[in-house]
């Protein structure tokens, strides 16, 4: 289990820098009152205060009869605008015509946000009207100030963010730069500032932390500030045909409840030894508790410009925690159901979700997708989910495992802070982008020679107890309750990609953006190249489309830019073979958009337009293939496929021989590779 | 022991308590399942159906016993002595072969990342 080596090795390099630990430690800092203290003691429960609601004073409509423009008459327009508003109890002024044929709208009087898609809806109904949505005004929003945040968190930096271990810090020398950063800061600078998107994270549960509910640990978890109250879905008889006992896996005393508290997978040396089947990682000595789900949660949505620890990628969102790993980990069937859960689907036995979510994070997984699984995959995408998963620490080139191989998935392989491939990440068909997950310390500095004494950029720092147990335990250090740790894998970088993906659906939340979300966020417009020279970038293996980039995907959405996607059957392929490529290009609804083929880097194309092309490969080296797509409203999206040109080796000239029946006859075989590969 | 726990998990489920009817136990692990399998039937069934069908199909050969049912129509079991743990690959392939279900899977566990 390379995720727990890689939280071992966090754990030692945390060891190694107990100082630097033990300052970002707020277990000193005043706690806030529990819910219980502050009911006692009369005063306000410790919950975020709801934001203000924007006040919306503008809707886009787009009416059904034409294109409008100027074609359809400007006072033509306006009548229609007033006999709709009058039916739907809002009074409308037209103010202008708009792309795609939409017209800009003004109420009567500002509405809150919330009133203001109420009466979009209503206008909606109305026959005449395609569609209608609030103009949301994007609001510019302040990069966070959280102190960790400035100083740790290269994974949310501008790519060319010069990173020392403290980017604010200009002492020091610079000699990295974060250029795998996810780019979150133009981003946010356009996210609107409303919490209506729900993200459910499904992993080993949450604790209290100040940065994530505003409550203090330890446990039991309470839901505050914009997290919701969560379920655990992990059944009592887990692993129980591998001989775990009732309730070990769950280590809470029982099964499915609705508290999602994590209390602990720490796993026994004992125990390692009992259950090797289940619970061996491969590491001789006991495993600590990892508090994965909480570090899960404060990358997606920790608490910003709190003047304390980090900040979340997706900090304006909820965040529904739902417990479905335990000790040694968890059931194919309980996680699956907690995804069905989480998209508001029924679950046998337990109430339906109140809090449907739109983006469903997975930093878990093992095996491949099977039936059950994409049944519920399916069935939550079906829903309106997006869902999201890791695609594993194994460090294999073809072997994504389930869900993110799952069809409908997002799967997400990750890359180190200078956007090179993370050893341990698994790539192939199902990785759909890479996002920040760490490691490669040498590659920081030149030479391998590193300014980060610390090494904070070969991890993605979160919240976490210090615990090793359970979560009123200490650590080895002595230290307890809530603090902060880095960890690498495929995990963290998940909840990064959910993130966006939940900005994105902030910025659209129209139903007609639900099959923009996935292309918006991992064409090949909407992320970063892989490095040059990197290993995705030359070896022709399959690492997602680029690296996520947040200011990149936000602004596709802005734009409604076309959903672009292209596919094919192989990415290496021998000198002059045919190679088939399917694609689409779908306009955002009101608008119509076609389609240009291109290669680049060699080959011929069978031609420029329609739904496939055949590529005439080349004899050696790679040829990019790319769909542009551009709408009516001139915006364009790209999506493009890499293939590499691999000739066999050759085998070198053996001289005949004669033997007898019986002899052993020995050959020296030489062999070279034309395309310089060894062999 | 183990029997006790796993008996007092299933009345508190509520749920009926099928035991194999294919074969006595084999020795003090017999209780024990050696796997857990996801089965969906094609169409929708009660759990006594999914259950005389799963062990029509494994004869004496496995018992079978009902554990819950799951979300989109599917249904969990364990499948029992005589069985042994290195021959649930091959019961499973043969409830695949079974017409009656959409799919069969194997209950496996999954890890962080």
């Amino acid at each position: 289990m390379i995720g727990t080596r890689y939280f071992a090795a966090a754990a030692a390099a945390a060891a190694a820098a107990a100082a630097c630990i033990a300052s970002i430690s707020i277990a000193n800092t005043a706690p806030p009152l529990t819910q219980k203290q502050a009911w006692l003691r009369g005063l306000a429960l410790p919950t975020a205060a709801a934001p203000a609601e924007q006040k919306i004073s503008r809707l886009i409509v787009k009416f059904r009869d034409g294109t409008g423009g100027p074609a359809a008459g400007t006072l033509a327009r306006a009548a229609q605008a007033r006999k709709v508003g009058d039916a739907a109890g809002v009074g409308l002024d037209h103010v202008r015509e708009m792309a795609a044929g939409a017209s800009l709208l003004a109420m009567k009087a500002p509405l809150p946000l919330s009133e203001a898609r109420a009466a979009a809806a209503r206008l909606a109904r109305d026959p005449s009207v395609e569609y209608a949505v609030p103009d949301v005004m994007m609001k510019r929003m302040a990069e966070p100030s959280d102190p960790q945040y400035l100083l740790w968190q290269w994974n949310l930096f501008a790519p060319a963010t010069p990173y020392n271990g403290s980017k604010i810090s200009s002492s020091a020398p610079k000699s990295a730069t974060a250029t795998g950063g996810a780019n979150l800061p133009p981003a946010w600078d356009i996210v609107p500032s409303a919490s209506s998107v729900v993200v459910a994270i499904i992993d080993t549960g949450i604790v209290n932390h100040p940065d994530l509910n505003g409550i203090q640990a330890p446990a039991p978890y309470f839901p505050g500030g914009r997290f919701l109250p969560g379920y655990d879905f992990i059944s009592s008889d887990v692993g129980a045909s591998d001989g775990l006992p009732i309730n070990f896996v769950a280590n809470d005393g029982n099964g499915r409840d609705p508290d999602p508290t994590d209390p602990g997978d720490w796993v026994t040396t004992a125990e390692e030894a009992t259950y090797p089947i289940s619970c061996d990682d491969g590491i001789a000595g006991p495993q600590d508790s990892s508090w994965h789900g909480t570090h899960m949660a404060g990358t997606l949505g920790a608490a910003v410009n709190n003047a304390a620890g980090i900040a979340g990628v997706a900090w304006n969102v909820k965040v529904l925690p739902l417990r479905a790993l335990g000790k040694c980990g968890g059931a194919l069937s309980d996680i699956a159901e907690a995804i069905q859960w989480a998209a508001g689907l029924p679950v046998p036995g337990l109430p339906l979700n109140p809090n449907p979510a739109q983006v469903i994070s997975l930093s878990l997984g093992g095996g491949r997708c099977d039936a059950f699984m994409q049944s519920a995959v399916t069935a939550a995408t079906n829903a309106g989910a997006v869902v999201v998963a890791a695609t594993g620490n194994d460090g294999t080139i073809d072997q994504v495992i389930a869900p993110a191989d799952c069809n409908g998935v997002i799967g997400v392989t990750a890359h180190t802070i200078n956007g090179e491939n993370s050893d341990f990440a698994n790539i192939g068909a199902g990785s759909a982008i890479s996002a920040p997950g760490g490691g490669s310390p040498t590659l920081l500095g030149a030479g391998g020679v590193t300014d980060d004494s610390n090494w904070t950029g070969y991890y993605l720092w979160s919240t976490l107890l210090f615990g090793s147990t359970d979560p009123n335990s200490a650590n080895a250090q002595g230290q307890t309750g809530p603090g902060y740790g880095g960890f690498t894998g495929t995990s963290p970088a998940t909840p990064q990609v959910a993130g966006v993906a939940a900005l994105i659906k902030l910025l659209r939340p129209e139903t007609e953006a639900r099959p923009f979300i996935r292309p918006w966020l991992t064409m090949a417009s909407s992320v970063r190249p892989h490095p040059t020279g990197g290993y995705c970038e030359t070896q022709g293996q399959d690492c997602g489309s680029g690296l996520l980039d947040a200011g990149k995907a936000l602004q596709a959405a802005v734009d409604r830019v076309p959903a672009v996607s292209v596919s094919t059957a192989s990415r290496i392929v021998a000198p002059g073979a045919f190679v088939t490529f399917t694609g689409s290009v779908t306009a955002y609804p009101g608008r119509t958009a076609a389609g240009t083929w291109s290669a680049s880097g060699g080959g011929t194309l069978s031609g420029t337009t329609g739904p496939s092309v055949i590529l005439t490969a080349p004899a050696t080296g790679f040829t990019t293939v790319t769909l542009t797509g551009t709408d009516s409203a001139g915006k364009l999206a790209f999506d493009a496929i890499k293939i590499r040109i691999n000739t066999p080796p050759v085998l070198g000239p053996t001289p005949g021989r004669t033997a007898t029946v019986g002899q052993t006859v020995s050959f020296t075989v030489t062999a070279t590779d034309p395309d310089g590969d060894a062999v | 022991m183990v029997l006790n726990r796993l008996h007092v998990l299933l009345v508190a489920t509520g749920l009926p308590i099928l035991t194999a009817c294919a074969a006595p136990p084999a020795g003090p692990d017999a209780a024990l399942p050696i796997a857990a399998v996801i089965v969906k039937p094609r169409a929708a069934a009660a759990a006594d159906d999914v259950t005389r069908t799963a062990q029509d199909r494994l004869g004496r050969d496995a018992g079978v016993r009902y554990v819950r049912p799951l979300a989109g129509g599917a249904h969990m079991l364990y499948l029992m002595a005589p069985a042994k743990r290195e021959q649930v690959p091959a019961l499973i392939e043969r409830l695949r072969a079974s017409d009656a279900f959409q799919y069969v899977e194997l209950d496996s566990m999954m890890k962080v990342q």
